[in-house]
Formats: structure tokens, sequence, C-alpha cells
């Protein structure tokens, strides 16, 4: 059965956008227990003098200093599938490790930091929302591998 | 200092055309390390690249006069059914992509 996509005009609408973060918001402030503050956004998706880029790549960022693991969600957009003809369900969701250089505010000279980055891209529905959580909490609980990655997706 | 890269990755590719450079980073310098990392790429590397290679392209080159500051992250690829066959760009330390400075100013 075809699965409904969440917030599909996001990318057309900035207040359609604006719901859409909020949402991953709300659903990951529930999910991680974290509250989000300035502190451990990894990074927000603007320019220089603080205007919002409306791309959704990313839509969502996040980083626990203490465990050196970063979070990053990339929302892909329906429009490019509007014309496919194929069976959807196995490219919703994908997800794999990366690293992401960091360095001290204020002291951008400072040594590298290297930090363990878990990146989801997905088209957005009920059922990819729900893997993205899965796959967030056993990455901050030190319980993801690339094994679990694909059972969790393909779950 | 500005610090950033272009990079490639996915199937087993991991390369990459870095800069950390004390005077401004602009959008030619941008849009050369897109050049320069395509060059690195073998011609079965390139293929599975060619459309996210020009998304990185495009955002350089509509970043704002002033540029993009660290940290920023972003991921392109070709196909939705391989996401993993990617293009990133990453500015990781101070600002990138600014407008070249004209000929006479200041």
């Amino acid at each position: 059965m075809t699965e409904k996509y969440l917030f599909i005009k996001s990318t057309e609408d900035k207040r359609i956008y604006n719901l859409n973060q909020g949402y991953w918001k709300r659903k990951l402030q529930s999910r991680l227990k974290e509250k989000f503050s300035e502190e451990n956004v990894l990074f927000k998706n603007i320019d220089t003098k603080g205007k919002k880029i409306y791309d959704a790549n990313p839509i969502f960022t996040f980083i626990d200093y203490q465990k050196t693991k970063a979070i990053r969600i990339i929302q892909d957009d329906i429009k490019q599938i509007e014309q496919e003809n194929i069976e959807m369900e196995k490219y919703l969701i994908s997800a794999w490790f990366d690293k992401i250089s960091i360095y001290e505010k204020n002291n951008i000279d400072s040594s590298e930091k290297n930090v363990n980055e878990l990146v989801i891209a997905l088209f957005l529905t009920r059922s990819t929302v729900e893997k993205t959580m899965n796959l967030i909490y056993k990455w901050l609980n030190n319980d993801l591998t690339n094994e679990n990655i694909e059972r969790i997706i393909n779950e | 200092m500005n610090r950033g890269r272009i990079q490639a990755q996915g199937n087993n590719t991991e390369k990459s055309a870095p800069w950390a450079i004390q005077n401004n980073h602009t959008k030619n310098m941008g849009i050369e390390r897109v050049d320069n990392l395509s060059n690195q790429l073998t011609p079965a590397e390139l293929n599975l690249r060619t459309n996210s290679l020009q998304d990185a392209r495009n955002r350089i080159n509509t970043a704002p006069s002033y540029g993009i500051a660290a940290v920023m992250k972003k991921s392109y690829y070709d196909d939705f059914r391989n996401r993993q066959i990617r293009i990133d760009i990453e500015v990781n330390a101070g600002i990138a992509f600014i407008d070249e400075p004209q000929p006479n100013g200041d």
C-alpha cells in the first residue's frame, strides 16, 4: 500500500516548511528526552546573515558533545518522485555513518575535532519518522551498526 | 582561518578537495574545488555523480554575496535509490563562497 507523504508542500510554502521543521523537533524532543538549545544544534541551515535556507538539506541537526555523536536529517523533496512509476517503499529512507569536523567556537585556529555523525535521508511518511526514531535511539545508546541500520530500514 | 571541503563518498569512493586559507574564500575557489574533485574521479565514479556535482556548483553559485558561515554540511545524490553515492559540501570553519572582490573595490 502506498504511504501518505507528509508536509508535501513544504518546499513551496515557507509556513508549511516551518510547521514541518516543528514537527521534527517535537517528535525528536519527545524521543530523545533532550532539550533543544543553541548548544546541541550542530548547525542551522542558514546563511551568514542568519537567513534560513528552505531546502531541508538538512531539516534537523543535533550534537551530543558528551557522547561526541551528531545527527543530520535530510528530507527529500517529494516532487522528484511524482513522475516515478516504481515501487517506492524500499527507497523511502536511507541512513549512513559519516564524520563531521568541528572547531571550537571563537577559536577557529584550534585543532579539528572529528565527530561521528549519523545521516538519515528520507521522504517524509509516518513509517520513515518511526524508523528515524529507532535509528536515533540506537545511535545515542551505542547500539547502531551497519547491519541493524539495514534491518530497521527494511522492517 | 576558513576551512572546508568538497567530498565524493559512497560505493567505496572517498575523495576530497579541501581548503584551509587565511584569505577570503570565494565562489570561484569553491567551484575550482568542485572541478578538482571531479577531475579526481574515475569515469565510473563521475558517471554516478553528474547531477550531484552540478547541485554542489549550484549551491555555491547561489550562495549570498556574503557567503555561508561554518558550520554547514550538505549532501547531494543523483538518485534517491542510492543516496549513499553522493557529493558532500562542508564548511567547517570561517566563511566560504563569498562573491569575488570587485576589481576597483576597497
